[in-house]
């Protein structure tokens, strides 16, 4: 019964974030299609990066994330599309973060060779708005549900 | 033997015995354990991994990330070693007092072989990124979901890994196909092997990206890999189909799925450094020469060339050849440069950088920056810049795997079959890129 009821609220979280990546990266893909097929005219949306492939990537966290919806049918072997949600989006967060880190290394060897140091890396660079991307903060606010589901797939026998 | 057992059970023996192997091992686990077997954390992430419709996608999502990592992160990295190579070229042109000689040194060794060695940390974070997914027994569940997809298309499930580690260098990408039993199965393998976009095509990617592509740079690189993987499997059934050689299906794919594990520090960089370290070893032998070749050729006649403080590389030996072999490449937007470029990168494909850093070194009269030279040059559009990054995806790779081709197929017929496909293939896609794009309106 307890199980149910945690992994019911597993679930809920996990869609709640599905539906928010799935949106980031329905408008990061569909910004970067339209750059691509008419070159010239940039489109943002919402201070959102334009980024195709990034953009699929986010949707498919989305969509994996949407995997924990027979869960709530108590389907509980459905939590591993709640792990590979927090996997995939602790990579992308990680990752953006070390593409904020390594734009500022690049800046500070730039200030090396004369160039005048600035803190732009941090709000725009490689990774788009830099440690404004959606990407960051969403990889935060996955990691209770990381916590949650990595514990109750060590401690309970999901049948 | 196989063959016996194939006519006897009338299915591949491999697949008789791993079904009966299964058999029987769902036969007597109920008698031994009582309910139902939990599922091991192991299990649920398959469920996620190997799942019908997102298997691929996560694949996908992944492996844009390895690229991400490999393009983005360790770019400061390569800015730091061609800093210092830069600073140790102008350090030899001023102290060297033979002119020759100083040029030698400087554009021809550290600006020539620097221009490559500034591409080695993508080169060892694409491997660090590789050596995580196969040590943690992702790999495996890869190979298992494309296999789907490649058995629907003709190539064997067998071939994913060959095709993986091609990725990391075709030489033991070709050698891999050995694990394939179908002789049909694996001369396919070794055909379309090529096309996987190997370390040595990274650098290649880096220069002409950065140069050109800007903010699309890494969007660029991960197309190139994609389009490898596309063309690849195209190519399988486009083979399949049109070569009577290849009728028929390839065999089954049977594979037992490792237990993941948490990849270690000490296994994860030893895995990367083994690999990497045969691009040093590359860097210092093969490369180097060929980079020697393309420095006299650029210098001499040296007093042609070489006009009191002007630099006519004009009259070089290099732009004679260049001239002589541009009209072929001239619809695809590329000059002599780009055309000699790709004609070194016969012996190996760092070349092609390695010729770059050389030209704009010798014209800068410096040991300048490969990068911002090659963009202020405007020798590349955008475009002609992606179009030279295919051409250099699919030709072939190297004379190293060349010979290796030979040696695998024992046939000089697939060998030169293998040489002359890849050329027109890449020729037709980088003309298709060229001309798509044009009616885009990009340029």
């Amino acid at each position: 019964m307890r199980l149910n009821r945690r992994n019911r609220q597993i679930a809920i979280y996990a869609i709640t974030l599905g539906v928010v990546y799935v949106i980031v990266g329905a408008v990061e893909f569909t910004s970067g299609l339209w750059n691509l097929v008419s070159p010239g005219i940039t489109v943002s949306f919402l201070g959102v990066p334009i980024d195709l492939f990034g953009g699929f990537a986010t949707l498919v966290m989305g969509a994996t994330y949407f995997g924990a919806v027979p869960i709530l049918k108590g389907k509980h072997g459905s939590l591993g599309f709640v792990l590979i949600g927090t996997l995939l989006s602790a990579i992308f967060g990680v990752l953006y973060l070390l593409i904020v880190g390594a734009d500022g290394f690049g800046t500070l060897l730039a200030s090396w060779e004369g160039e005048e140091w600035t803190w732009e890396w941090l709000t725009s660079g490689s990774a788009g708005p830099g440690l404004l991307r959606p990407e960051i903060w969403l990889f935060f606010a996955s990691l209770p549900l990381a916590y949650f589901a990595l514990r109750t797939t060590k401690k309970e026998r999901i049948q | 033997m196989s063959e016996k057992i194939k006519e006897i059970l009338g299915e591949d023996a491999e697949v008789a015995f791993a079904e009966r192997r299964y058999a029987l091992i769902s036969e007597i686990l109920p008698r031994i354990l009582k309910g139902v077997r939990p599922l091991t954390r192991s299990d649920l992430l398959d469920k996620a991994l190997l799942n019908k419709y997102l298997g691929i996608p996560i694949f996908l999502a992944l492996w844009w990330a390895l690229f991400r990592f490999t393009f983005d992160v360790s770019a400061p990295f390569s800015d730091l070693i061609r800093m210092f190579l830069s600073k140790l070229g102008e350090i030899s042109r001023v102290s060297i007092s033979n002119q020759q000689l100083a040029s030698f040194v400087a554009d021809g060794v550290f600006g020539g072989l620097g221009g490559v060695l500034g591409f080695l940390p993508p080169i060892f974070f694409l491997f660090l990124g590789l050596a995580v997914l196969e040590d943690s027994g992702y790999l495996a569940r890869a190979a298992f979901v494309v296999d789907r997809i490649m058995y629907k298309l003709g190539l064997h499930g067998k071939s994913f890994i060959p095709m993986l580690i091609g990725f990391g260098c075709n030489i033991p990408g070709v050698m891999a196909t050995r694990t394939i039993d179908k002789e049909e199965d694996r001369i396919l393998t070794i055909l379309v092997n090529p096309l996987m976009s190997c370390s040595a095509r990274l650098p290649v990617y880096v220069l002409i990206g950065s140069a050109v592509l800007g903010g699309y740079a890494a969007a660029g690189i991960y197309s190139m890999y994609v389009l490898g993987i596309v063309l690849a499997v195209l190519m399988a059934l486009l083979f399949r189909r049109v070569i009577p050689y290849f009728k028929g299906k390839p065999s089954p794919f049977i594979l037992e799925l490792p237990m993941y594990a948490r990849p270690t520090l000490r296994g994860t960089f030893s895995h990367m450094w083994e690999r990497g370290v045969l691009f040093l070893k590359k860097a210092g032998t093969i490369i180097f020469l060929g980079i020697i070749v393309v420095w006299f050729l650029s210098s001499y006649p040296w007093e042609a060339v070489h006009h009191g403080d002007n630099f006519l590389l004009e009259n070089s030996y290099l732009a004679m050849l260049g001239k002589g072999i541009e009209p072929i490449f001239r619809p695809l937007g590329f000059n002599w440069m780009g055309a000699v470029a790709l004609f070194f990168g016969f012996i190996a494909k760092e070349i092609v950088v390695g010729t770059f850093a050389t030209l704009f070194g010798l014209a800068a009269g410096g040991t300048g920056e490969v990068i911002p030279a090659l963009r202020v040059s405007g020798i590349f559009t955008p475009l002609t810049g992606l179009a030279f990054m295919a051409f250099t995806l699919i030709y072939i790779p190297c004379i190293a795997t060349i010979a290796v081709i030979h040696r695998e197929t024992a046939s000089w017929g697939w060998t030169i079959f293998a040489v002359v496909y890849g050329l027109i293939l890449a020729y037709v896609v980088a003309l298709a890129i060229v001309g798509v794009g044009g009616l885009f309106g990009h340029v």
